[in-house]
């Protein structure tokens, strides 16, 4: 008992991991910002904010150089440049009433295939980014839909409404794409 | 069809999650590809060691805080032994003569090691005074002791048990009684009073033979049977 009771407060350093995280991907996430705010100025200081949301959440952060800590510090440095740009995409505000997102088992196995997944991949890709984060924070990342606010600085439903809603647009094109390929085969 | 929804959905948040990692590794793979560094400004890398200095010092409190808590636990787990092992050990030890005392939190035990050269058991002792309105009720013979129950008049008891004392061991509650050793030419007498005008205990030995008398009796008047045994 004595052993669990001291493994669990062991960790890391939290502060050579947010050094290593700057040195690693400052540069990315400036070119990211850049391309986003277009003004070098305003990039740096998108960065800069970023930063201090990675700081805020440098806890959560595992191995320093890998995909998953890229994915996340990439997905941080969009929305703040997005915020930057006070955009809106949708109306967040709009209550969904949340259902299952259905997706047919013919479609599932149709995305099993090769060109069915780069398929689904190339449709996350243009995917706007708002639904495409938040899916990778939660699907990639597991973080609950209140860390996700955290993270992201937006409210519960937003991001409750996001989720649903990238899912059903891959849903979506999924399903058209499934009946066009079915359409053609036949 | 419920099932199989939720099951399609959970297929599907998995292809999804591979479909994202290969999206990830394209477009990370696109950042890398952009040549040039940036030179942040200096109030950029001032703020970002802010920012580690921060981080620095939270992670010094916490620090902190996990050597307090290591200590802490560690502390308690010792505290905790030595009660444990406090509670399991008698509080006090004594011996008079033959006779070991070990006082618990709950009660007290008397262990008996000899029977001074006794082997013979005499089961004929009985009380040579009788208190007042008190008879002999009934009585119980085994081969090492004896067990007398004397009643009053308004149906009061007396339990008087002896036997001979080698290997025997009595135990005594001593949350409701107050513990009195008393001495009377030359036998020590362990005085039990109730606190709560129940049965009072005398516990004594003598030449061999333990004796215990059980009464709602005063201590004089217990203590004046006990030297009246024959």
């Amino acid at each position: 008992m004595l052993g669990f009771c001291l493994a669990l407060i062991d960790e890391p350093n939290d502060k050579e991991k947010f050094v290593e995280i700057y040195n690693t991907y400052k540069e990315i996430m400036f070119r990211k910002a850049l391309s986003i705010l277009h003004n070098e100025a305003v990039a740096e200081e998108a960065v800069q904010e970023s930063f201090l949301k990675i700081a805020k959440n440098i806890s959560k952060v595992s191995a320093v150089k890998s995909s998953r800590t890229a994915a996340f510090v990439i997905i941080i440095v969009r929305n703040t440049a997005l915020n930057c740009l006070k955009s809106e995409h949708i109306n967040d505000t709009e209550i969904i009433a949340y259902e299952t997102v259905d997706v047919s088992r013919d479609t599932l196995k149709e995305v099993f295939s090769e060109l069915g997944f780069n398929y689904l991949v190339n449709e996350i890709t243009s995917l706007d980014p708002i639904y495409s984060d938040i899916l990778s924070l939660k699907l990639i990342h597991q973080y609950s839909v209140s860390e996700i606010c955290d993270i992201l600085d937006i409210p519960v439903k937003t991001a409750e409404s996001r989720l649903y809603r990238g899912k059903r647009i891959l849903a979506k094109r999924l399903e058209d794409y499934y009946n066009e390929n079915k359409t053609d085969n036949q | 069809m419920k099932i199989r929804q939720t099951t399609n959905e959970e297929i599907f948040d998995l292809l999804i999650c591979d479909a994202l990692a290969a999206k990830w590794d394209n477009e990370l793979e696109e950042l890398k590809k952009d040549s040039g560094v940036h030179s942040f400004s200096a109030s950029v890398e001032s703020n970002i060691k802010k920012m580690t200095r921060t981080i620095s010092m939270n992670c010094a409190f916490k620090g902190a805080g996990k050597t307090m808590l290591k200590t802490l636990i560690l502390v308690l787990i010792f505290m905790g032994v030595l009660f444990g092992g406090l509670l399991s050990q008698p509080e006090v030890y004594a011996a008079v003569g033959n006779v070991i005392r070990n006082v618990f939190a709950t009660h007290d035990s008397y262990t008996y090691q000899s029977n001074d050269g006794k082997t013979d058991f005499d089961n004929t002792k009985k009380f040579g005074y009788i208190p007042d309105g008190y008879e002999l009720r009934s009585a119980f013979y085994s081969d090492y002791n004896v067990s007398l129950t004397y009643e009053s008049t308004d149906e009061r008891y007396i339990y008087f048990d002896y036997g001979l004392a080698e290997n025997s061991m009595l135990s005594i509650d001593n949350e409701r009684h107050n513990y009195t050793e008393l001495n009377y030419d030359g036998t020590t007498y362990y005085f039990y009073e109730s606190t709560e005008e129940d049965f009072s205990t005398l516990i004594w030995y003598d030449d061999g033979y333990y004796y215990s008398i059980d009464a709602q009796l005063d201590k004089d008047t217990l203590i004046r049977t006990a030297q009246n045994i024959g």
